[in-house]
């Protein structure tokens, strides 16, 4: 077997074996044991990545990766919801700090901003006001586990396939980008000539992701020639909140869950509703 | 080759959250965590959109990265509403009380398992003194009385 073979397999039977003592309810030290077996899986797929120079970059990268990884995988299996929602923020940090270190520092703000400040801000409101006694049974009682998981870490194993097969041959492609770089630079300058002034311009090379002055390049790209994209997530955004004020205009009086307000369950985990609903002993 | 290095990292842990996201979208039951499940689908792909970024040095995929953001930003906002909405319907966040939606042909989803949740320690009340009986002072409560 070659070393591809050898990580999807890994991939799929320990991936699978890890997430499945993972969400399994219950079992702390099964549990470390699954995340144990999950960090090796995760750890196969990122280690055929290769290293990047200088070492140290690459030594931070894997790092932030893992973190991010790590966290993901917390945020899915834990219990709790709100140690989950914590989670998922020390994700968002770690796919920030990605971005900011893969060129994209407005985008690294911006998702900082929008998903920790607004989303997950929002989210552990909303956990807080529906859900104030933390833990239920439909926290602990997963839906399929096996199967979940086998799909998705096959899903995972496919996709890393794909991707060292697709990266295998670099020297070629690099060659034929090159060559294709080259022809659209001599193509521009001379269509540049030929253009009136104040007309927006895709970026020459060198003068891209990397280069100074990021945010002003961004806007304007994003207002120069994706204006219209910028208009319709306008819109989109109006519309959502106009439809989202709409929804939550229906409800009348305070947010205490339906009738059980006044006559409250005797346990903290008693099914709210049993009449309501077809599953026994859940919710 | 560092470009491709940074391609392939970066391309490997946008499918490992979106793998993870997808998993946890399958087998959780908490409506909230579902959400938090696809918006992490969705940065796996942003994560994904700015590696490519990189490596063609152009700015098309943060542009899709941006909308992305907008979009997330609403989904949310809809989201949680129907979320609010649903909890006041059935005043439960569990996806299986919906279950009723299903096809006609499908059987109902019942599940036996034991719940495993810890019993709550019974709560522990302060302890009053009886009446008629002078409680037991503290020499640091007598002794600093008079400054009070």
């Amino acid at each position: 077997m070659n070393p591809q073979q050898v990580v999807f397999l890994t991939t799929i039977i320990l991936g699978t074996a890890g997430l499945v003592l993972l969400l399994r309810p219950g079992g702390g030290t099964m549990r470390l044991l699954g995340a144990g077996f999950a960090a090796i899986a995760f750890g196969a797929v990122l280690a055929q990545a290769p290293m990047i120079q200088p070492a140290w970059e690459g030594v931070l990268l894997y790092l932030l990766a893992a973190m991010t990884v790590l966290a993901a995988l917390a945020a899915v299996s834990l219990v709790h919801p709100l140690y989950c929602a914590v989670c998922f923020g020390l994700t968002l940090v770690g796919v920030s700090a990605l971005m900011a270190y893969g060129g994209a520092q407005f985008l690294a703000a911006g998702t900082l901003i929008v998903y920790v400040g607004a989303i997950l801000v929002v989210l552990l409101f909303v956990l807080m006001l529906a859900h104030p006694r933390g833990r239920a049974a439909y926290d602990w009682n997963r839906w399929e586990v096996f199967v979940s998981a086998g799909t998705g870490m096959v899903f995972l194993a496919m996709l890393s396939l794909l991707l060292t097969r697709s990266l295998a041959g670099p020297v070629q492609w690099a060659a034929q980008a090159e060559a294709h770089r080259q022809q659209a630079a001599g193509a521009e300058a001379h269509a540049d000539s030929l253009l009136p002034e104040k007309t927006y311009l895709p970026p020459k090379a060198g003068q891209g992701v990397l280069a100074e002055q990021h945010v002003a390049r961004i806007g304007q790209h994003l207002f120069g020639g994706h204006w219209w994209a910028v208009q319709a997530a306008g819109v989109l955004l109006l519309a959502a909140l106009v439809g989202a004020a709409v929804i939550i205009g229906r409800l009348r009086g305070p947010l205490e869950g339906p009738q059980q307000a006044a006559n409250p369950p005797a346990s903290a985990f008693a099914p709210p509703q049993p009449d309501r609903s077809e599953v026994q002993r859940n919710s | 080759m560092n470009d491709y290095a940074f391609l392939h990292q970066y391309l490997a842990v946008g499918a490992m959250l979106f793998s993870i996201g997808l998993v946890g979208f399958f087998t959780r039951r908490n409506m909230i965590l579902m959400f938090l499940c696809t918006e992490m689908m969705l940065q796996g792909v942003s994560l994904s959109l700015v590696g490519w970024s990189r490596f063609y040095d152009d700015f098309g995929g943060q542009m899709l990265v941006i909308m992305i953001l907008a979009v997330a930003a609403c989904e949310a906002a809809i989201g949680l509403a129907l979320i609010v909405v649903l909890f006041r319907h059935t005043g439960s966040l569990d996806i299986a009380v919906w279950q009723r939606l299903r096809e006609a042909n499908q059987p109902p989803w019942q599940d036996d398992r034991p719940i495993p949740i810890p019993e709550e320690p019974p709560p522990s009340w302060p302890r009053l003194a009886p009446a008629g009986v002078r409680p037991v002072e503290s020499p640091e409560t007598t002794d600093f009385r008079e400054m009070v």
